[in-house]
C-alpha cells in the first residue's frame, strides 16, 4: 500500500492574517486614532435601575440615580438643531448628536455597557440615548463586532441633571 | 362586636391602571410556545427607556429582542361622563365650605356619648314631673 501523504487534516488551519494578533492591532490603531488624534469624548452616565425610584407601573422616575459617569473617547457626530411640529404641542426643537463607540474598548478595558435611556454629557449639554446600532463586525467575525452607534437626542430640562 | 370596615381606594387615575393592569395579570393567561406550555406576561407600555431595558431581563434575549408573546397594556384616553347615573354619579364639584364638598358614606354612633344624652333626658323629665307635682 502506498503511504496517503495528502491525507486531510482533522482540523481546518486557523486563518494567516485574521487572528487574535490582528484584531489586537485594528483596536490599538483604532485606540489611538481616537483618543490621542481625534481626542473627542464624552461623558457617560449609566443609570442605577435598582436605587433609582421607579414607579412600579408607570416605570418613570423624577429623580434618576446612576453609577459613577466615566469619560470616554468617542467620534461625535453633531447632526444640528431641527425643528420639528409636535401635534397639540407646536413646535418644538431637537437637537440630536451621534456617537460612535470603540465597543472592545468600552466592554474589555472601561467595563462600560451602552444602553438605551442612558445618558451622556457631551460640552455642556446631556443627551439620552435612544437608539443603538451594531452595523459592523471585524473581519466578518460574528462574536467581533468592534463599533456601536448611539443616537441620542438632548434631554429636556428637568429630565435628568448630574450637576 | 368589631365594625366590619371595607377599605375604598381612591379613584385615581394611577388606582384604576395599576388595578386593571394586576386584573389582567393575575388572569395567568397562559400559550403554547417553542418552550411549552407558559404563562404570558403582561408589561405596562409607555415607560422610560432605562426601565424598559433594565428592569426585567427575562423579557428579552441576548441581543435585547423581546421574546414573544407578550401582552402589553396602555391607556390611550380616558373620559368622564356626566350623563353616567350610577350608584354614584360622576360629575362632581367642589364645595366652597370648610369641608370642600365631603359626602357621607357611612356614620359610625359614639355610643357612649348616645347614652349619656338618653339619661340626662330621662333626669331632666323627672325633674319636671317633681315640679309639677309640688
Amino acid at each position: 500500500m502506498s503511504d496517503d501523504k495528502w491525507k486531510k487534516p482533522d482540523q481546518p488551519p486557523p486563518p494567516m492574517f485574521l487572528g487574535e494578533k490582528e484584531r489586537n492591532l485594528v483596536k490599538q490603531v483604532n485606540d489611538e486614532i481616537i483618543e490621542r488624534v481625534i481626542g473627542q469624548q464624552v461623558l457617560y452616565f449609566p443609570l442605577d435601575i435598582e436605587h433609582t425610584d421607579y414607579h412600579p407601573l408607570y416605570g418613570e422616575a423624577v429623580e434618576k440615580t446612576f453609577l459613577p459617569p466615566v469619560r470616554v473617547f468617542a467620534l461625535v457626530e453633531y447632526q444640528g438643531v431641527e425643528t420639528q411640529f409636535e401635534q397639540g404641542l407646536g413646535i418644538d426643537k431637537v437637537t440630536k448628536i451621534n456617537v460612535k463607540f470603540h465597543k472592545k474598548r468600552l466592554t474589555e478595558d472601561q467595563d462600560l455597557y451602552v444602553r438605551e435611556g442612558d445618558f451622556v454629557r457631551y460640552g455642556d449639554i446631556y443627551y439620552e440615548v435612544v437608539k443603538l446600532v451594531e452595523p459592523r463586525l471585524l473581519f466578518g467575525q460574528p462574536e467581533q463586532s468592534f463599533e456601536i452607534q448611539a443616537e441620542c437626542i438632548r434631554a429636556r430640562d428637568g429630565l435628568f441633571n448630574a450637576s | 362586636m368589631p365594625v366590619n370596615q371595607t377599605p375604598v381606594e381612591p379613584s385615581t387615575i394611577e388606582n384604576i391602571d395599576t388595578g386593571i393592569y394586576e386584573w389582567v395579570r393575575d388572569l395567568e393567561l397562559s400559550t403554547v410556545t417553542n418552550d411549552g406550555f407558559k404563562q404570558t406576561p403582561v408589561i405596562w407600555l409607555g415607560t422610560e427607556r432605562a426601565f424598559q431595558i433594565k428592569n426585567n431581563k427575562e423579557l428579552r434575549d441576548s441581543v435585547g429582542k423581546l421574546k414573544l408573546p407578550l401582552i402589553t397594556l396602555n391607556r390611550d384616553s380616558i373620559a368622564k361622563d356626566p350623563a353616567f347615573k350610577g350608584s354614584f354619579q360622576a360629575h362632581m364639584f367642589e364645595n366652597p365650605d370648610f369641608k370642600g364638598g365631603t359626602i357621607t358614606i357611612k356614620r359610625r354612633i359614639k355610643q357612649d356619648k348616645k347614652f349619656c344624652k338618653r339619661r340626662l333626658v330621662k333626669i331632666i323629665k323627672r325633674k319636671r314631673d317633681q315640679a309639677r307635682r309640688q
